[in-house]
């Protein structure tokens, strides 16, 4: 009986073992495919770094970064027929962070997919008040209940001058309105092992196309200002491509 | 798979055997801790627990009996002199060596906080009280310390409960600093005020008046802009932040530059939690208002919008005159400042001297 029982216990540990092992790790002898997306930062070509002025945006001004924290939302792949493949609900990055320039999918499958594309920002299911788990990363991207609540998309900060001299700038998004979408062609073949991916965000992306975001004219600061707000979240849509 | 069953058994049984013995050895030092659970209001982060200095039972008692305790000072003083509870753990402020004046931080939901002081520059918590024993603050003499713990009635069992130490004269005075600071700070982790009347409206225990509710609706808007840096629950953003407070900068005001020696750094400072701040008067980093009257005015008015690394949520367009508050504004503001106040938390008797 007890022999018995023992023989039950240890299936049981042999079973999870393997479950565990599907869900996160190498199982020995099966080869696992995982896929590393790794995020860069740049400016038309420079790396980025903070706090250093140098950087020159379309309308003309020189500007430097503070502080640059967004959110990517539903991480999909898109595959050959255009169906998309969720991968990962939301990432939350921080350019100053490198420990979040990494969003490591464990369980991906060997396709070969035509692109992958994601929102900045949260969906509206997401985007609600108390929604995300309680880091100390969600709490301050959090939008005030008293503004509509959820969570900031995109909080990016710096400097810049102009001919009068120094000023902040503040570009944040917020509210479902003003959520961007960037969907981004590119033959990605998945294939076991361990796969990579190279996404750069380009900060003069921002400020270019569609429109050409001039501190001076559309505001230095988009809270508040829902044209800012469009416009920025419109740019968004191109501000990452693939290396 | 049929081999492995069998591996699974030696590893299960040498797991077995290895535990008898750390049992063992635990029944001959009467060591053993209870893990002491640190509570989590709801909605807020995780505390951040280093596996080094795990918080017991025993710990947080031994650290709230030192907390309170001048035996570790050559001068009278304990932590609780300037970090009394009354006052939400903070007295006003203190001279520093350099004869400035640094404002006392009050002590509370600091196991919630990714880093320690006004400058950041306490990276871990656990060993923050070490400087303590400096001639600065306690000018601990260690050999005398080690005979009060070894007379006192307490000391020697609560020093073995805590960290199986059997005689703190058998370890060095490195290590018994060290252990000491971790009891301390195991305590520290335990004090959490998350009981105002804001958590109680939250909680829909309790209503805002009309004027701490249109406080709130400028503190949590673009109108009044503070939640950008001082956001719920723990009313800190834990960033770095300089408010143009100066414009130009010297000596202690260089602020987080003085650690990190980065000049994109000067004028930098911890965004303080912003609970309980009607007690802890006078205020930042070297107490320079002594009202939240004139913190609300500097806001209002008083912004250096040349200061070097100003942030950039300080000089918005409209912020260029100012946040043009009426008087009765800024009043609201200050009433939901107020709000902020936890009263059950300055005579929470877990957190009381114990003598
Ligand atoms: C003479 C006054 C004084 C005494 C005594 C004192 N402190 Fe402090 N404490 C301060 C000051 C001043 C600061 C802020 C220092 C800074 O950031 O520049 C501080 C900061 C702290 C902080 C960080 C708070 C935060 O929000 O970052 C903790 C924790 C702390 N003290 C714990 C203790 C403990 C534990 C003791 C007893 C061992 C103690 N203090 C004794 C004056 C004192
Ligand atoms: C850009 C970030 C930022 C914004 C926005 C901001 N604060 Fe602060 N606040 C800080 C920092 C940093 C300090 C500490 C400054 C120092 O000591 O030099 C501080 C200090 C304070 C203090 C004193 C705290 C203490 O313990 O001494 C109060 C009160 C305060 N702020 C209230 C407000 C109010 C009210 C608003 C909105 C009108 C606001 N803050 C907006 C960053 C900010």
């Amino acid at each position: 009986m007890r022999l018995r029982l023992l023989f039950f216990l240890l299936l049981i540990a042999v079973i999870n073992a393997c479950k565990k092992d599907d869900e996160q790790s190498v199982a020995p002898g099966i080869v696992n495919t995982s896929l590393n997306i790794e995020i860069s930062y740049e400016v038309d070509g420079q790396s980025l770094r903070f706090d250093t002025s140098g950087y020159t945006c379309d309308a003309g001004y020189n500007y430097s970064v503070s502080r640059l924290w967004y959110y990517l939302g539903n991480v999909c792949m898109i595959r050959q027929d255009s169906s998309l493949e969720l991968l990962k609900n939301f990432h939350f990055a921080d350019a100053a962070d490198a420990s979040t320039s990494q969003i490591a999918i464990s369980n991906a499958k060997e396709e070969s997919y035509i692109g992958l594309q994601f929102l900045i920002g949260l969906d509206s299911l997401h985007n609600q008040p108390g929604y995300l788990p309680a880091t100390s990363q969600n709490l301050n991207m959090e939008w005030p209940v008293m503004m509509g609540g959820g969570y900031h998309f995109l909080k990016f900060e710096g400097h810049f001058s102009d001919s009068s001299g120094l000023h902040g700038f503040a570009m944040h998004l917020g509210t479902n309105n003003a959520l961007g979408k960037c969907v981004i062609y590119h033959p990605i073949l998945i294939q076991s092992g361990t796969n990579k991916l190279r996404l750069a965000m380009n900060l003069n992306e921002w400020f270019r196309n569609p429109f050409l975001y001039d501190f001076n004219i559309d505001g230095n600061y988009s809270m508040g200002n829902m044209a800012a707000m469009m416009k920025l979240s419109q740019n968004g849509n191109d501000v990452f491509i693939v290396k | 798979m049929y081999l492995l069953i069998p591996a699974f058994c030696l590893t299960f049984f040498f797991n077995s055997c290895t535990r008898e013995n750390e049992e063992e050895i635990i029944a001959n030092n009467q060591y053993q801790t209870v893990p002491y659970h640190i509570r989590v209001p709801s909605g807020w982060p995780e505390p951040s627990i280093p596996d080094f200095n795990q918080t017991t039972v025993e710990g947080v008692r031994l650290g709230r009996m030192l907390f309170y305790d001048p035996i570790l000072s050559s001068n009278g003083l304990t932590c609780s002199s300037c970090h009394p509870q009354d006052r939400a753990f903070a007295v006003p402020f203190r001279i520093n060596s350099r004869n400035e004046v640094v404002s006392i931080p009050p002590i509370m939901n600091l196991a919630f906080n990714p880093d320690w002081g006004w400058k950041g520059q306490d990276l871990v918590l656990d060993h923050l009280p070490l400087t303590d024993f400096s001639p600065e603050f306690f000018n601990t003499n260690m050999d005398t310390l080690v005979s009060r713990i070894k007379k006192h009635n307490l000391y020697p069992l609560y020093f073995r409960e805590a960290f199986g130490i059997g005689d703190v004269a058998n370890i060095s005075h490195s290590e018994l600093q060290h252990k000491i600071s971790y009891a301390l700070i195991q305590f520290v982790r335990t004090v959490i005020s998350d009981n105002s009347k804001f958590d109680k409206v939250m909680r829909r225990e309790a209503a805002f008046s009309p004027e701490e509710l249109s406080g709130a609706n400028i503190f949590f808007t673009e109108k009044g802009d503070c939640f950008h840096c001082h956001g719920t629950p723990l009313f800190t953003n834990n960033t770095f932040n300089n408010t143009g407070l100066d414009s130009i900068l010297s000596g202690q005001n260089l602020g987080r530059y003085l650690f990190t020696g980065l000049n994109s750094d000067k004028g930098k400072f911890s965004s303080p939690s912003l609970r309980n701040i009607e007690l802890t008067a006078p205020y930042m980093h070297d107490s320079r208002f002594n009202t939240l009257e004139e913190v609300v005015e500097f806001y209002n008015s008083g912004v250096r919008w040349n200061s070097p690394n100003i942030d950039p949520v300080m000089t918005k367009p409209f912020k260029e005159y100012g946040l043009n508050l009426t008087p009765s504004e800024k009043s609201d503001l200050i009433s939901f400042l107020k709000t902020l106040t936890d009263t059950s938390f300055l005579t929470n008797p877990d957190y009381a001297n114990p003598f």
